[in-house]
């Protein structure tokens, strides 16, 4: 366990990977239930501990996997794996859930979220055909020795009708200035909505996510095949992708003074405050992230605005600290991180 | 019209009552409805897999077990298509477990078909050679 709070990043998603600087991770999930165990919200505590059991035994074979279960670890550390992703905070709320978690932290097969089975795969960049190759694997894995609920018309049963049939979901993670800078994303997310995808702000709702960090996801998961949900969401996916990068051109053309004046202002802010909130040391780390991607900025990679965005959330920095801190504690050890950071890294 | 049962007052419902054990559709007025309907328990429709009923699957709009899928059918697919965009058929994967030995060759075949013509655009003859190999050992398989 403590390894995988070490680092905010697991070993894969240090890496670099396609489309990084805009796309910074790419996750699949796999919503499967047994059909010999009611469903969540009528399994009972009693249940649910039943439910882990059997999954640990299972699936007690899979080489390079830890099984975690939630009940043996406090709020600090759970927050700290749903920061990073592993798991869903559905699970950190409950003490009778669990996770299967691969070593290189790519794959999380959650027990007791709202369905029996979350498969979930997660890699950096823009890798959807790959994490659904991991995950199909894990659920061929998975399926060798429990029952799914599948029924011949309505594909995978699920607790919500909204996962139903494939029980896929993917999504990416997009950092998205441009768009946000010039306006320009408030009717991509209107339509977005209107396709049938959801996007919404990583940090904060709507259109001015902290961070201009965004997370799109398909919503449907019924009537059409894997590939075609994949294909259909990739091709969304590059549009926004492209539409960012004409953003961004726009931007330097037209206000490349007003833009270099902001990363400058921003870089003074990183280097030299004592005090820094979550939600302003994202926007100024994004501010930063673009101005790289500029070339305005060099020593600054898109693995290193991933590290610390994880690294600065309120449950890892405790975690980090080995202590619970107070909010202006926690301001005040963010501050000196991005300081030190800043020192090491870059200029 | 009038009650077919009071005959004096305006009916308002349509109430389907047993008369010497056959129902019959009367129209009653509002106090012939009430007088019908006293002492009668509505029956709950309950999954006797998890016991959730109906009015909890529409109101929590989840299920509560796989058999909620077969018991409350027509509800939960309701919901589907408002949650699916009027989309109420499975056309993806199918677990390994519920596919015939068959299948499983079929859709092996399908995908091999497909890197085989791959291999060939590249001109990696070595690789298509071992994709034929197995292709046709498959086949056997499926004869067999």
């Amino acid at each position: 366990m403590e390894t995988f709070l070490k680092h905010p990043l697991g070993p894969k998603m240090k890496e670099r990977a396609k489309l990084d600087d805009l796309v910074i991770s790419t996750r699949i999930r796999l919503a499967r239930n047994l059909k010999d165990t009611v469903f969540s919200p009528t399994l009972s505590q009693e249940g649910q501990r039943q439910l882990c059991e059997r999954i640990e035994t299972a699936l007690g074979g899979l080489q390079g996997f830890e099984y975690l279960h939630m009940r043996a670890y406090d709020q600090v550390t759970r927050q700290a794996l749903v920061e990073k992703h592993l798991i869903s905070p559905t699970i950190a709320e409950k003490d009778e859930s669990a996770v299967f978690l691969s070593e290189d932290e790519t794959i999380s097969v959650l027990i007791n979220e709202e369905d029996h089975l979350r498969i979930q795969t997660l890699l950096p960049g823009y890798q959807v055909q790959e994490a659904f190759e991991l995950a199909k694997r894990v659920d061929a894995l998975c399926g060798e020795s429990l029952p799914y609920a599948f029924d011949e018309e309505l594909g995978y049963l699920t607790t919500c009708p909204s996962n139903i049939g494939t029980g896929l979901r993917a999504s990416v993670m997009l950092h998205l200035p441009g768009l946000t800078l010039t306006g320009r994303i408030t009717p991509i997310l209107v339509e977005l909505r209107k396709l049938g995808y959801t996007i919404r702000g990583r940090y904060g709702e709507g259109s001015d996510a902290a961070g201009r960090l965004f997370q799109l996801s398909n919503q449907r998961t019924l009537g059409s095949d894997e590939s075609q949900l994949l294909s259909d969401f990739m091709e969304i996916t590059e549009q926004i992708v492209h539409a960012e990068r004409q953003a961004r051109e726009q931007l330097l053309a037209s206000n490349q003074d007003e833009l270099e004046d902001q990363f400058y202002r921003s870089y003074g802010i990183l280097r030299y405050s004592k005090l820094l909130s979550s939600t302003e040391a994202i926007e100024r780390l994004s501010d930063l992230h673009l101005a790289s991607d500029l070339g305005i900025l060099s020593d600054w990679s898109p693995p290193q605005f991933h590290d610390l965005i994880v690294r600065l959330q309120s449950g890892f920095l405790q975690k980090h600290f080995g202590k619970t801190l107070s909010t202006k504690e926690r301001d005040r050890e963010r501050a000196t991180l991005v300081r030190r950071t800043l020192d090491h890294g870059l200029v | 019209m009038l009650c077919e049962r009071c005959k004096r007052r305006p009916a308002v419902n349509e109430v389907v009552m047993l008369e010497n054990g056959v129902p019959v559709e009367r129209k009653l007025c509002r106090n012939c409805t009430v007088e019908v309907m006293a002492g009668y328990v509505p029956v709950v429709k309950r999954c006797p897999t998890c016991q959730m009923t109906q009015s909890e699957v529409t109101h929590l709009r989840k299920a509560g077990c796989a058999s909620c899928y077969t018991v409350f059918r027509e509800e939960l697919i309701k919901m589907t298509r408002q949650y699916q965009q009027g989309h109420d058929h499975h056309v993806g994967s199918v677990p390994d477990a519920l596919r015939t030995p068959d299948e499983r060759i079929g859709e092996r075949l399908v995908k091999l078909a497909g890197e085989l013509e791959r291999a060939v655009e590249q001109e990696d003859y070595e690789r298509a050679a071992r994709i034929k190999k197995e292709m046709t050992q498959l086949k056997g398989q499926g004869e067999a």
